[in-house]
This record gives structure tokens, sequence and C-alpha cells, in this order.
């Protein structure tokens, strides 16, 4: 008896193993999309939403998952999320080209009639396709157009506090889905797969944040104000995926996973160091040469102050004043030397010990910049004063 | 409220897309042709719900859909799936179930299931393999619900004598299966 049951229990089990492939899926789903697409639910007779409500155990694939703005996308999250998995570029492009309204949405801005349908449809529909590692790389490039679009309409004197709050909300959204990805990654095991995606994307948020940096030179307050804003919302999200990428790290630091996971952290965390050892040199050298250069104007504290017609002017360049050297020196010899010491146990595939020493060589590139950047403020806060009794009285020109 | 009408949608979806597609291919052995049908029934299934606008039980729904169009296919094409088996050089020979089962794959499991005559065949299958309720069953096979139940009570104890005669060193035919079946007529 028990051997009867055990083969039927055991035919049956395999029978329900017959199921479609990935690929067979999305092949399907794509047709009877577009079928669905082609035989809406008329909105004609009587009440469009009260023939929904008889539609009871199955509903419009037109349901609405985003109503924003009162745009309806033409796509809903019966589509979303039933695609999710699957990859069919060409799919893609048919179903975003083919239609009118999302292919007259692309150049929309935050604020336009249509930035719904772009940011909602066309940019969701492409990621329905997108594969689990391929997507929060696709939310990093749909965080940075959010960017773009704020420092356009901000260039164009176009910004709100309202766009501002949407931008902020879409941003948000985004980093959300790259962290709900990277965290389903690290739950499934993946850890270096989960750190490589983090620590690649952290790294080119940090250069969308620098590029708006050097953007921030010579511009107005006002503008400046709002930059500033987009560069902390970027440094906001910057920030969860250092949190996502040092929990990797750590995971895989205490899991002891395996030697390539260990060995792809080290690496990674000596191309960090690297860099910012070279972006400290860099920085030594540029205050050098400002320091040298406004030692022959008439310069106080490393400024040009100038007078035309009774006026008196001040021209800051760079910060020029000189910080406390022989500091600075002694850190970034440790640094290097940690940096060296880090890669001696690489080559010698210690990948734990190597992670050791460039992680502390990191610390101390931090303990640079904040002495540096402390010397940075204590400047700006001296050319404020000046210029401060310059307007209000001790030399009483302006 | 529309939200909620995607998500149901999407989960009926998700839910019913293999369980369709194995129907197609338990009645018709054919993984393409199962594939194009199973993408036919939720097109027909939208159909109906767009000009009636009211479906009860869905999964009910979508299998008897699937049902007229195996039926519709039939009558193209008529399929045996052991034999196809035994066509493409699958030989059950005298070896005994236990070590045939092992072997299966999915699909082969399904072409096992179909040898089952088929008055008893949708019944078990729908039941044990897709997890329907004797109701839901019923109102798929346009049978009753008790009609229902005994051939579920029978067909699973010939299914079980047979795979357990096998193992007994007893091989029972799959000809012998169905003369049993039909002295039950």
């Amino acid at each position: 008896m028990k051997t009867e049951q055990d083969n039927f229990s055991k035919l049956i089990e395999r029978a329900k193993t017959a199921k479609l492939t990935e690929r067979e899926r999305a092949a399907i789903f794509l047709t009877v999309d577009a079928y669905v697409k082609s035989h809406p639910l008329s909105a004609e007779s009587g009440n469009f939403r009260e023939k929904y409500r008889k539609f009871i155990a199955v509903k419009s694939p037109f349901s609405i998952p985003f109503l924003t703005d009162g745009i309806r996308p033409l796509v809903s999250a019966w589509h979303i999320h039933s695609a999710r998995s699957l990859v069919a570029v060409f799919v893609v492009a048919v179903v975003i080209i083919g239609s009118g309204t999302s292919f007259a949405a692309q150049g929309s801005l935050p604020g336009d009639f249509l930035y719904p349908v772009r940011v909602n449809f066309n940019e969701e529909i492409k990621a329905v396709f997108l594969s689990d590692i391929r997507r929060p790389v696709y939310e990093i490039e749909r965080l940075k157009t959010r960017v773009e679009e704020a420092k356009t309409l901000i260039a164009q004197d176009r910004m709100s506090d309202d766009i501002r709050n949407k931008i902020a909300v879409k941003v948000n959204s985004h980093i959300s889905n790259v962290k709900k990805e990277v965290d389903g990654l690290t739950k499934n095991g993946d850890l270096k797969t989960a750190f490589e995606i983090s620590n690649v994307l952290e790294t080119s948020l940090k250069e969308s944040e620098s590029a708006i940096s050097e953007e921030l030179v010579g511009k107005e307050d006002a503008v400046e104000k709002e930059l500033s804003s987009v560069k902390d919302i970027i440094r906001e999200s910057r920030e969860i995926l250092t949190i996502a990428r040092e929990n990797a790290e750590e995971q895989i630091l205490v899991q002891q996973t395996d030697d390539d996971s260990i060995k792809t952290i080290a690496e990674a965390k000596r191309q960090s160091v690297r860099k910012e050892l070279d972006e400290i040199n860099k920085e030594i050298l540029t205050r050098r040469e400002q320091a040298t250069l406004t030692q022959d104007a008439d310069s106080t504290a490393g400024f040009i102050v100038s007078e035309y017609d009774g006026v008196v002017s001040i021209n800051v360049q760079e910060p020029s004043r000189g910080f406390d050297t022989e500091l600075i020196q002694k850190l970034l010899a440790q640094g290097e030397n940690l940096f060296d010491l880090g890669d001696e146990k690489l080559n010698a595939s210690d990948f734990n010990a190597a992670f050791s020493f460039f992680s502390d060589a990191l610390d101390v590139t931090a303990v640079i910049e904040m002495e540096m950047d402390s010397v940075t403020e204590d400047f700006n806060d001296e050319i404020d004063k000046i210029i401060s009794d310059l307007e209000f009285g001790e030399q009483g020109i302006i | 409220m529309d939200k909620e009408f995607g998500r149901q949608f999407q989960d009926i979806y998700k839910q019913s897309a293999d369980a369709i597609f194995r129907y197609c291919l338990l009645r018709l052995s054919d993984r393409e042709l199962a594939r194009d049908l199973a993408q036919e029934t939720f097109m027909k299934v939208w159909q109906y719900a767009q000009e009636r606008g009211t479906i009860d039980n869905l999964k009910a729904f979508l299998f008897t859909t699937a049902k007229n169009l195996i039926i519709d296919q039939y009558r193209k094409k008529k399929t045996t799936s052991l034999e196809d088996m035994l066509e493409r050089g699958f030989d059950i020979g005298v070896e005994t179930y236990q070590g045939l089962i092992d072997r299966l794959d999915g699909e082969q499991a399904l072409a096992v299931l179909n040898s089952i005559p088929e008055k008893y065949r949708d019944a078990i299958y729908m039941q044990y393999v897709e997890g329907l309720s004797v109701k839901e069953i019923a109102s798929i096979t346009a049978e009753t619900e008790n009609n229902i139940s005994v051939r579920i009570h029978r067909g699973l104890q010939k299914m079980r004598s047979i795979l357990g005669e096998r193992d007994a060193a007893s091989a029972v035919p799959e000809d012998e299966f169905r003369k049993q079946s039909k002295s039950d007529d």
C-alpha cells in the first residue's frame, strides 16, 4: 500500500513540475497584453467604474497603480509585476514607440502634463523587462535623470516647492527600489553581487555629487541654494548605498563565504583608497599653487583685494591659506604606508588582511579630509568677517 | 479600487498561467500547441469579460475555456500520449513504476497521467495536480459533483492498483487498465 501511495504521489509531484519557461511566459504575456490593449473595456456605455466593479473575479488590467496628476498610465501593475523578471528589449521598443502618448512624453519635465506618463509608464515598462542585476543600475540611471531634470528646471527658473518635493519623492522611490534589489540579493546569499552593485552605484552617485559641486562654483545665491539641495538629495541616496555596500562587506567578512568574494571587496577597497589618496594629493598641490599665485597680489590671507572707482571688491578663487602642512603630510604618509601593506597582502592572497589594511587607510584619508575641510571653513569664516567689516563699518567703503 | 483590480488580475495571471499551460500539455502532449492554447485561453477570457463583464469563478472559467479549445484542437488532430512517447523511443519495458516515475520529467509524468481513461483523467488531474475542488471540477466538466467524487475515487483506486501491481512484479499493461475501466461503465 505504501508503495502505491508513494508512486502515485511521486507521479503527481512530477507532473506539477511541468511549467512554462520564463521565455514562454514572457511570450504569452506579451501577446495577451497586446490583445488586452487593443480591446480595452469600453468607457462609453454607462458608468465606467461601475462596469469595472461588475467584473468580480477578473478586474481590468487597465487599473491604475500610480494615479499621479490625473494621468492614467496605459499599463497597470499587472503588466509590471507579472513580467518583472523577463528580458524582452525589442518588445519594450515596440510598446514604447507604438504608443503616441508615451512617445510624446519623452521630453517632458516635472510639472509638464505628460511627465507622469514618462515616469510612470515609459520608464516603468522599461524596468519590467530587466534582469535582477540590470534593474538596480537602471534605477540609478532614472535617479540621475531626476537630478538632470532638477538642474534643467533650476536653469530655467521653473523650480517650485511642489516640484522639488515631487522630485525628492521620485528619487527616494528609485533608491528604495535599488535598496530592495540589493537587499534581495543579500538575503539570497549572493553577497558578492550585492556588494558589486552597491559599490558601483555608490561610486556613480559620488561622481554626480562631485559634478554638482563643481557646478556650484560661481553661481548666484538662489541657484546655488537649489543646486545644493539637489546635491543633498544625491548624497542621501548615496549614503543608502553606502549602508548596503557596507552591509554586504560585513556579511562577506563575517561569513567568510568564499575567497573570491573577499578578494572582490578587498580590491574594491583598494580602488577607493587609491582614489582618495590621489585626490588628497591633488588638492594639496592645488592649494599650494593658489597660495603661490596670490602671493604677489595685494592680498590678505590668500585672496585678492582690489579697488576701482572707490569700490573695493574681493575675489576669492580658491581658499589659499596654508594649513598645518606637517600634520597633513604625516597623515598622508601613514595612509600610503597602510595602502602599501594592503597591496602586499593582496599579492600574497591574504584578502582578509588586505581588506583590513585598506579599511584603515581609508579611515586615515577621512581624517585628512576633515582636517583640510576645517581649514577651509576657518578660511571662509575669515573672508566673511572681512567682507562684513567692509560692508558695515570698519573700512566704510561699500 | 482600481489598484485592487489590477492587483487581483495580476495575481490570477501569476497563479494560473502554469496551471492552464499544464492542463493543455496534459491533453495535447505538444508543448508548442499547449503554449498557444494557454495564450488563447487568457485572451478568450478577456474577450468574454469585455463582452459580459461578469465571471464568478475565474479559475474554473479558465479551465473550461481551455478545455473547449482543446476539444476544438482534438477535432483537428488526435493525440495519444503514451503512444507518442513510445514512438519517440520512451520504452516503459518491464521495469517497475518506481524506476519509471523516478526517471520522468514533468512533461512525461503528464503523458503518463494522460493515459488514464478520459472520464477519470480530468477529475484526478484537476484535483491532485491543480488542487481544484470537486465543485470547480464539476463546473468545468459539466458533470454533477457526485459523479466527480465517484470518478475521483474509482480512478484513484485503479491508478494505485496499477502502480502497486507493477512494483509487485506483476505488469498490468495499459490496455488492461482500460479494460478494467470499461467494466465499470
